[in-house]
């Protein structure tokens, strides 16, 4: 048996600059988006519905597709329970960030937090 | 490397990617990459021209197997595929025995995803909240790349150690 070492210096300095640019880009990811203040509910692609995340509230939204009833709580929101078949979009859970999204496929459903005043921009860079 | 060697190669890699491609993973996207080991031992045997052309063939045959030939999920396969040989080709050449198969596999894997999400980004979401996924990505390329470029690394030297010719 040949002596086995496989990895070289190089190989450890690329690993750990790689790791340095993952822990960045976690660090980055978790700042950069601030919680959101109000949740957009659309179905088929049309607004339904705005809710302030301040306010608690339960809401059956109905559609030709099905229904999806949402939870608003401690500026959090999440679908508490769907018609649809798979459930996803009441699995996937509480979301509150800027950006971040609930879609149901099947009755066309989605929930998107937003900061004040909608997104008027991607991002914004200070 | 022959042009049967090579053929034969690529075949390998169209089934390393369809069987991976049947292992139950948390998201329908997530590979292992293990069908990159064949990308980067072509690419330390033969070079950057050929392992170009296993990665080509594997996304274009694997994509026709999956019947998602021209889908979302072929174009994204082949920007992250190219995205992933040609850097890993360049690192290989500039780097030369500084780094092993690991330290290039990673930087493969790490290429590969963020081309996907570029062209997932730029191309088919246009969703400022995809990009969101990158340190995610950047993370999962981590083990991934350490496993395939530790395997591939092995088998080159396996080959190498049987009288496989270098550059032939």
């Amino acid at each position: 048996m040949r002596p086995d070492r496989v990895v070289t210096t190089g190989d450890i300095i690329v690993f750990v600059l790689l790791l340095a640019a993952t822990a960045a880009g976690v660090a980055f990811a978790s700042r950069s988006r601030p919680a959101g203040e109000e949740a957009a509910i659309e179905v088929n692609g049309v607004l339904r519905e705005k809710l302030a995340l301040s306010v608690d509230r339960l809401l059956k939204i109905e559609s030709p597709y099905g229904f999806n009833t949402v939870e608003v709580s401690g500026g959090r929101i999440r679908v508490r329970e769907a018609s649809c078949s798979n459930k996803i979009c009441a699995a996937q859970g509480w979301v509150h960030r800027e950006t971040e999204e609930i879609v149901c496929l099947p009755n066309r459903f989605s929930v998107r937090v937003a900061g004040r005043g909608g997104e008027k921009y991607d991002g914004i860079t200070r | 490397m022959s042009e049967t060697r090579l053929a034969s190669l690529a075949a390998l890699a169209v089934v390393i990617h369809t069987l991976e491609g049947m292992i139950p993973m948390p998201f329908p996207w997530m590979r292992l990459g293990l069908a990159n080991i064949v990308t980067l031992v072509v690419l330390a045997l033969s070079g950057l021209g050929s392992a170009l052309m296993v990665t080509v063939v594997r996304v274009v045959v694997g994509s026709l197997i999956a019947g998602q030939l021209l889908g979302p999920g072929f174009f994204l396969a082949l920007a992250g595929g190219t995205a992933a040989t040609v850097g890993m080709g360049l690192l290989h050449r500039v780097a030369g025995g500084g780094l092993s198969l690991v330290g290039v596999s990673l930087a493969g894997a790490f290429l590969h995803n963020a081309a996907q999400l570029a062209v997932a980004g730029l191309v088919y979401t246009r969703h400022a909240g995809v990009f969101y996924l990158l340190p995610v990505l950047m993370g999962l390329a981590l083990p991934t790349g350490l496993v395939t470029g530790w395997l591939a690394e092995r088998v080159v030297r396996r080959m190498k150690d049987d009288g496989e010719s270098v550059n032939g």
